[in-house]
């Protein structure tokens, strides 16, 4: 997909008719937008989502807004976004008009100049699935302005979306309906007899079977309710930091509890390699302290004369000094006993025994020296979990500190604001929780269905029951079994191919010899510097590891990587359209990301404001840049205290706002490039 | 037959045969999941698991 042109009309903060020409040029595709914060830049963004998905991107402001307010004000009901492309050589126009409260789609296509009707409503749908799946869409038009809320911290969220993106979305499907079909043929072996204990069985089946809607239901409210707390608390933090006499003391503690959540995630790892390590290493432990007993006795038993055999001279000695034998008898001076113990000593040989227990401390050394890396390393880890701890506190306490700090300032709106952080944080703990619980019912019922249908296969097995009905089963057992392999091994492939493209891409990011890693299990991605310690989502860097994480996903979705992934979903060539990229990132970093996704994608749309646009950005960018524009916003009142924003494009200076205009609205002016 | 069986290379072979029956079968029945999300089509969760049922009834394998 090759973005053309755009245009709009009374769509959210644009009044009237707009139209965008995209740079289209190869090796001068990248058309960049600048605009003040409010001045339309996410609508432009989200015009074209819209149009694409009929929705708006995560946390939209207003989403329930599509048409301008002026125009309603007017009397207009119906607003639209139209998109010409090109797709596999062919042209086409996408309209989403809003009418009367209802979406209408059409597509047409161009051909020799003439438009020619191709589909309409889900047909339509039908078409652009297929040039840009809705699994990838978040990923190509992507509101940056949000970058700093995403997290590639492994929540569920960000799980599920990516097993989505990475093709597993019908994987999940199948394996969760087969499942259902497994379900579904067994109840039918229960029902088909009139076995008690396979009724038995299937009643508690059925029981199980009945609330597990309620709890998956549960689980997915859970989850959208935990997401809506991060959006209202991202919302407070910014409220907070807007306010003028805590805004430095709010960001600080921002600061300080997102450097917390590093040192969570950073115990988090060494708990989990504590376990890792003890469920490797537990035989060898185990093994070295027997050992040492064996050591101990030999000493004891054979060196201290208390084996028989063969005879110690250390024995021998100890019989005829005490006059008496190790069975009971004496060995009284002079006797023929003491003549016998006497020739014992013939045979005693202390050299042969030192030489055996030398082995033996031989083998324990040997065994030692296998488990001592692992003893020492599980001491290494406890050690640093203690630091971690003691750190966390430093930072718990800190953080109250600031609070206190915060909560003293004189002004109701700063604690009203508080008040709400404090219930905001009080339901996400409390929804938090819920949802464990109901994750932690759901996964214990799902083991108990299973050992419960494990006893129904064995009875129906012994019973011999309908064999069409067994054959559908070992049927669809066979395919479970096939697909939950096939699914781990794709599983693994696909992460390790994520993990080293996302390297590769680090390098062209960055100066600094970080390395990211994706755990498997959550799919977190960390970034690690050279001494192997976590670098937080929140420094320069780990910025920077978020936009190498989004061209990666969007290089492997085009089917760009080293190895060959069997994609699920079809390989999608699309641009990506940035929303405030770079207002985000530290200075030293904007233009090699800028570059970077320059040269690595089709098309690329960059939005920014005056800040994110200094000298050296523009350089970078000019011999990439076929389109330029300012978006400009206009407010109908007077300027009063109000700035005028400006903006220095090409050496010359652009007002970024206008007042006393006919109404609060925001208008395109094209550039003109060097 | 028995004989063939009993030198294990057949055996295995059939394993393979039998594995790569199930991965087509997998391949289909993935087909048939994406046909059945498309926009224009969608069914509901209980209308997929028998379109599920009704294609593995029918294959062979």
């Amino acid at each position: 997909m090759l973005l053309k042109r755009l245009d709009i009309e009374n769509f959210r903060l644009f009044y009237g008719p707009h139209t965008i020409d995209f740079a289209t040029e190869k090796g001068m595709s990248v058309t960049v937008f600048h605009g003040e914060n409010g001045a339309g830049k996410t609508t432009l963004l989200n015009a074209i989502h819209w149009c694409l998905t009929n929705k708006f991107t995560p946390g939209v402001n207003k989403p329930d807004v599509i048409i301008n307010d002026d125009a309603t004000l007017e009397g207009n009901t119906e607003c639209f976004v139209e998109l010409w492309f090109e797709h596999d050589g062919i042209d086409y126009r996408l309209k989403r008009g809003f009418e009367n409260g209802i979406s209408i789609l059409n597509l047409l296509k161009i051909e020799h100049g003439n438009t020619k009707p191709i589909a309409e409503g889900k047909n339509v749908d039908r078409i652009i699935q297929k040039i840009v799946p809705k699994e990838l869409v978040k990923w190509f038009f992507f509101d940056g302005e949000a970058i700093a809320a995403f997290s590639l911290s492994g929540s569920k969220n960000f799980k599920a979306d990516l097993r989505e993106t990475l093709g597993f979305l019908y994987v999940d499907k199948l394996q969760a309906d087969l499942e259902a079909c497994l379900s579904k043929k067994q109840r039918l072996v229960s029902l088909g007899t009139n076995d008690k204990e396979l009724r038995k069985l299937q009643e508690s089946i059925d029981k199980i079977e009945h609330v597990m809607p309620l709890l998956l239901e549960n689980k997915s409210n859970h989850e959208q309710a935990i997401a809506q707390i991060e959006i209202q608390q991202r919302e407070n933090d910014r409220n907070l930091a807007n306010q003028p006499q805590v805004s430095e003391l709010t960001k600080r503690r921002s600061g300080l509890e997102r450097a917390k959540k590093t040192l969570e995630d950073n115990k988090d790892a060494i708990k989990k390699n504590t376990i890792y390590l003890l469920s490797h290493s537990a035989s060898a432990l185990y093994v070295s302290k027997e050992a040492k007993n064996l050591e101990k006795t030999f000493q004891v038993k054979e060196v201290e004369g208390k084996l028989p055999a063969p005879y110690s001279n250390q024995l021998v000695a100890d019989i005829l000094k005490s006059e008496l034998c190790v069975c009971g008898r004496p060995v009284k001076h002079g006797t023929k006993e003491e003549d016998c113990i006497n020739k014992l000593l013939e045979f005693a040989n202390t050299t042969e025994i030192n030489a055996r227990l030398n082995e033996v401390r031989l083998l324990i050394r040997n065994i030692e020296n296998l488990t001592d890396p692992f003893l020492q390393k599980l001491e290494a880890y406890r050690k640093k979990s203690s630091e971690i701890d003691r750190s966390i506190a430093e930072t718990v306490a800190d953080i109250d500190e600031v609070t206190q700090a915060i909560n003293a300032a004189d002004t109701d709106e700063v604690h009203r604001l508080e008040q709400e952080r404090n219930e905001l944080r009080q339901k996400y703990s409390q929804t938090f929780s819920e949802q464990r619980m109901n994750e932690q019912t759901i996964s214990s019922n799902k083991r108990i269905i299973l050992d419960l249908r494990n006893k129904i296969d064995s009875v129906a097995k012994k019973l011999g029951v309908n064999k069409k009905l067994q054959s559908d089963i070992s049927k669809i057992e066979k395919l479970i079994d096939y697909l939950n392999r096939k699914a781990n091994e794709k599983e693994e492939q696909v992460l390790r191919v994520l993990e080293v493209e996302l390297n590769n891409s680090l390098k062209k990011y960055l100066t600094k010899n970080f390395i990211a890693k994706i755990d498997p299990e959550s799919y977190k991605v960390s970034l690690l510097n050279d001494a192997g310690g976590n670098v937080g989502e929140s420094t320069g860097e780990g910025q920077v590891l978020k936009f190498a994480f989004i061209s990666t996903l969007i290089a492997i979705a085009s089917k760009k990587s080293s190895e060959k992934i069997d994609f699920l979903v079809d390989p999608t060539v699309a641009p990506l359209v940035l929303d405030a990229p770079l207002s985000t990132l530290d200075t030293e970093y904007g233009s090699s990301v800028a570059t970077t996704l320059a040269k690595n994608v089709e098309q690329l749309v960059l939005m920014g404001n005056a800040k994110s646009w200094d000298g050296k950005v523009e350089e970078s960018l000019s011999q990439f840049m076929g389109k330029e524009y300012l978006i400009v916003s206009r407010a109908r009142g007077p300027q009063g205290n109000k700035p005028n924003k400006k903006i220095v494009i090409n050496q010359k200076t652009y007002e970024m706002n206008e007042y006393e205009a006919k109404r609060n609205d925001s208008y395109i002016q094209e550039i003109r490039l060097r | 037959m028995t004989s063939k069986h009993n030198d294990g290379i057949d055996e295995s072979a059939d394993k393979i045969a039998t594995e790569y029956e199930i991965a087509g079968v997998v391949k289909r029945l993935l087909q048939l999941e994406k046909d059945l999300a498309l926009p224009d089509i969608q069914v509901t969760d209980t209308v997929r698991v028998e379109r599920i049922m009704d294609a593995i009834e029918r294959e062979k394998f």
